[in-house]
């Protein structure tokens, strides 16, 4: 059963650090770009990430990951390149279009701004596991039932693809056939989820009067059963994110 | 002694019910006691369960009258919150009583510590131990979703005994585990009532209960039928008149009219091997006369009669590997013969079961399950061969190997979908391609054979899990596939829908199609079912005849099985002869000439 989520299972430095720290530095190293307002900045920025995704051994998963927005991006650069307001340099031309130089220009510094923040959110996304997150969220102060209903989807969204699997099973043993045209597919979509949803309300109720009797109304502080995340580059890497950050505010104020 | 739960007069009806779930209930239990809870089907068991954590009313609402009191609590007004701190639940279905929001077995016995705010040295001891108690240590990484129907009953138990209840109770803690995994569970729950523990268990595993319990209460239809110590509410014979059956040895010491030292029935099967060591020294000195009226028919002399051997056998796997996708291997080079081919007849290299309904048995995660799905094409073996009648399986689908193998699965809510009964046993025959007309002909059958004909406009979530098996069961059966394969059809059902699956599993062979039970349940496969594949850890154990099976027990023991009873009863006193029923044994015994009779006694029920 996959987990939810972009985790990656490897061994690295980047996988060690705490969810929090992570959490930090990929919001300050996102919004830098944002802040700073300038382009280089943003290429710095960009190394930055590339440099932490190498260390974290999950290059390869970004890129193919950041591949799968190129779509966008190539939309974007159309787009821009066309109709961009301040547009006044024709580049190219590709029969009755023609995109311009400001235009593609803009569509880059968004481009890098947007790629920015996505290998930003990558950092933390393929090297933590999102129950470690949520965990440490609450630790921190998040609401155990709002770190309950975000925990239980991570576990249960994968669970119930697995349970798919077993319905469609259990009704392709009664003759179903799941396999062939587009319309037998179709045809094959509520004997699946009929029982899908009806035993997932059903398993909803039971569940409920489960964790009633594991405490789960009781008031009082909770306690965590893993030991809190320590690192002992924790606070450097919080501190000097939040530096790029106000970095990056100097150089646009300064600038 | 202060009685640490007290029932009083617990009448209960759920909001949407039409009559009474419980009915004037009252009964108490003793500090350290063990009470078994029994009874059919619908008897209001696991409404008491809810009832004894404050569940009912607190969270179901309803008609409630009357007491209950547990450590000193009353339930209608502490909240569940509380209660838990002092009294445990485990629920019949154990994957729902995952958090699901854990990602390892060891957190998910710890949610319940969080919540409550335990510290976590202490939090991490009690869940050592409770991990220790049912065995599951070696999981402790794993994540609970990918567990098997017993690990998963085994975790339950762990997250419960981690809150170190006084009370605790049970919900058939026991229904998907293996022989070997079963006395685990009853062995676990003695240790800790040792230590003080006071556990009220709801439990069809009669035998396994009787050993252990100080108190049954009996229950039926919601209202207490007997209470008190298992020995007389054996005596009473109110069990076997609410439709219970009582275990194989006591029935062969109530058809002998054995009797333990106090003049009751035997409750555990030495003393039954006691009672009739008494018996035969009576009968040698000349006191013995039959009682027995009437006999059951093991499932291999039955079957003798109706099978007919082949020269190909029905289900042929040749040289079968299979693994899952995360690299657990399963199956390596089976060849297996099931249906028809007798073992000495087999082709060379091949294992066969021989002719009759065949019993595949094993401990949880032995691959029965994996074994079946390759059979009806669900998964695809990775090397080797799979025939149906001679001819292979590979290029067919699913669905098309359905129209010759019927699969129900153990779990029915995977496969209902309708919202009438009827309906769901015209769906797959439907998919067959047969007319409406002709599918409902045979579906109106189907139920009429598996006991649901009355229910056939009912909704099928409005009916009692017993029932949906057998109804998921009628939807296959009316598919009239010439092989049908059962995943545990016993679970969850009583006697008398244990014995309808028998009778059923023994028209179908004389109906020439060939049936396949997957079962734990080794007294039904000792009347129903004469052949016998033994699976541990992917490799076939043994083949052949039920009873030269059974007369293995170091190999039994090796797949974590035990034989029937009666079988273990003729070796503890020494009988050269291996009965698989009650029926059988007592012919042999008085065949002997051994047996006390000075009273008449009751019939024997078949199986």
């Amino acid at each position: 059963m996959r987990p939810v989520g972009l985790y990656v299972e490897r061994q690295s430095p980047i996988h060690g650090l705490d969810p929090i720290t992570k959490l930090s530095y990929a919001v300050c190293l996102a919004l830098v770009p944002f802040v700073a307002g300038d382009l280089r900045i943003t290429f710095v920025a960009l190394v930055v990430n590339l440099g932490l995704l190498v260390v974290g051994r999950v290059l390869r998963e970004g890129l193919l990951a950041l591949a799968g927005v190129g779509f966008f991006l190539a939309t974007l650069f159309i787009v821009q390149g066309m109709v961009y307001p301040g547009n006044a340099t024709p580049l190219v031309s590709v029969g009755p279009l023609v995109l311009y130089q400001e235009g593609l220009a803009h569509a880059a510094w968004l481009s890098a701004r947007f790629i920015n923040l996505t290998l930003s959110a990558f950092v933390l996304l393929f090297t933590t596991r999102p129950a470690d997150l949520v965990d440490e969220l609450m630790r921190a102060g998040l609401p155990p039932r709002v770190g309950y209903v975000l925990l239980s989807v991570l576990q249960i969204i994968p669970s119930m693809a697995a349970r798919v699997s077993v319905i469609q099973d259990a009704q392709r043993s009664r003759g179903m056939e799941t396999e062939g045209p587009v319309w037998v597919r179709m045809r094959a979509l509520l004997p699946v989820l009929g029982p899908l949803v009806i035993s997932s309300l059903v398993a909803m109720q039971e569940r409920a009067l489960a964790l009633e009797v594991r405490g789960f109304g009781a008031p009082g502080p909770r306690t965590f059963y893993r030991p809190p995340w320590q690192h002992r580059l924790a606070w450097p890497v919080r501190l000097a994110a939040l530096s790029a950050l106000l970095g990056a505010l100097v150089w646009r104020l300064a600038g | 002694m202060t009685p640490i739960v007290e029932v009083e007069g617990l009448t209960y009806r759920y909001p949407t019910g039409q009559a009474n779930a419980l009915e004037n209930v009252s009964f108490a239990v003793e500090a350290g006691q063990l009470v078994g809870v029994v009874g059919p089907n619908l008897a209001g068991k696991s409404t008491l369960c809810y009832a004894l954590l404050g569940l009912v009313p607190q969270v179901f609402r309803g008609q409630y009258e009357g007491r209950v009191a547990v450590a000193g609590m009353d339930v209608n007004r502490t909240p569940v919150h509380e209660l838990a701190r002092r009294a445990g639940l485990v629920f019949q279905n154990p994957f729902t009583q995952l958090s699901g929001a854990r990602r390892t077995v060891e957190e998910e016995v710890a949610f319940g510590l969080e919540n409550f705010g335990v510290p976590r040295g202490e939090m991490r001891r009690r869940v050592e131990w409770a991990m220790d108690q049912v065995g599951i240590v070696h999981l402790r990484e794993k994540s609970p979703f990918l567990l098997s129907g017993g690990e998963l009953q085994r975790l339950a138990i762990a997250c419960m005994l981690a809150q170190r209840p006084d009370v605790l109770v049970l919900d058939e803690p026991t229904s998907q585990l293996d022989p070997s995994g079963t006395r685990e569970v009853f062995d676990c729950i003695a240790r800790l009532r040792a230590d003080g523990l006071t556990v009220v268990m709801v439990e069809h595993k009669l035998e396994r209960l009787l050993e252990h319990a100080d108190r049954l209460l009996l229950l039926a239809d919601g209202r207490v039928r007997a209470w008190g110590p298992p020995g007389e509410v054996l005596q009473s014979g109110q069990l076997e008149s609410c439709g219970l059956a009582l275990p194989a040895h006591i029935r062969v010491a109530a058809c002998l009219g054995a009797r333990s030292a106090s003049g009751s029935l035997p409750l555990r099967i030495e003393d039954t091997v006691a009672a009739l060591r008494v018996a035969r020294l009576a009968a040698k000195a000349g006191s013995f006369e039959p009682a027995v009226r009437t006999m059951d028919t093991p499932a291999d002399r039955e079957e003798s009669r109706l099978s007919t051997s082949r020269t190909v056998p029905r289900i042929a796997l040749r040289g079968v590997s299979f693994a899952y996708p995360d690299g657990t291997r399963v199956f390596q080079e089976l060849s297996l013969a099931l249906g028809g081919v007798e073992p000495g007849a087999a082709p060379e290299g091949y294992v066969a079961a021989g002719a009759g309904p065949v019993a595949l048995i094993g401990e949880n995660g032995a691959g029965k399950t994996t074994l079946v799905k390759l059979i009806a094409g669900l998964l695809r073996p990775q090397s080797g061969e799979i025939l149906i009648d001679g001819q292979a399986i590979r290029a067919q689908t699913a669905a098309q190997i359905a129209r010759r193998v019927g699969l129900v699965f153990q779990n029915p809510d995977d496969q209902l979908f309708k919202s009438r009964a009827l309906e769901e046993a015209m769906f797959g025959a439907l998919n067959l391609g047969l007319s409406p007309r002709e599918a409902e002909r045979r579906a109106r059958e189907a139920l009429e054979r598996v006991g649901l004909g009355s229910l056939a406009e009912e909704n099928p979530y409005d009916l009692s899990l017993g029932q949906r098996k057998m109804l998921a069961l009628a939807s296959v059966l009316a598919m009239q596939t010439p092989i049908l394969i059962l995943d545990e059809p016993t679970i969850a059902q009583d006697h008398p829908g244990v014995e309808r699956i028998g009778r059923l599993v023994r028209e179908l062979q004389t109906e020439g199609r060939l049936v396949i039970v997957i079962t734990h349940d080794m007294e039904f496969v000792a009347s129903y079912c004469p052949r016998v594949v033994v699976l541990a850890r992917g490799a076939v154990l043994a083949a052949g005849s039920a009873r030269a099976v059974f007369a293995q027990p170091e190999l039994l023991g090796q797949a974590g099985l035990e034989p029937p009873s009666t079988l273990r009863l003729a070796r503890a006193l020494g009988l050269s002869a291996d009965p698989l029923t009650p029926g059988e044994f007592i012919e042999y015994w008085t065949g002997l000439g051994a047996g006390p009779s000075d009273r008449p006694a009751a019939s024997v029920p078949p199986g």
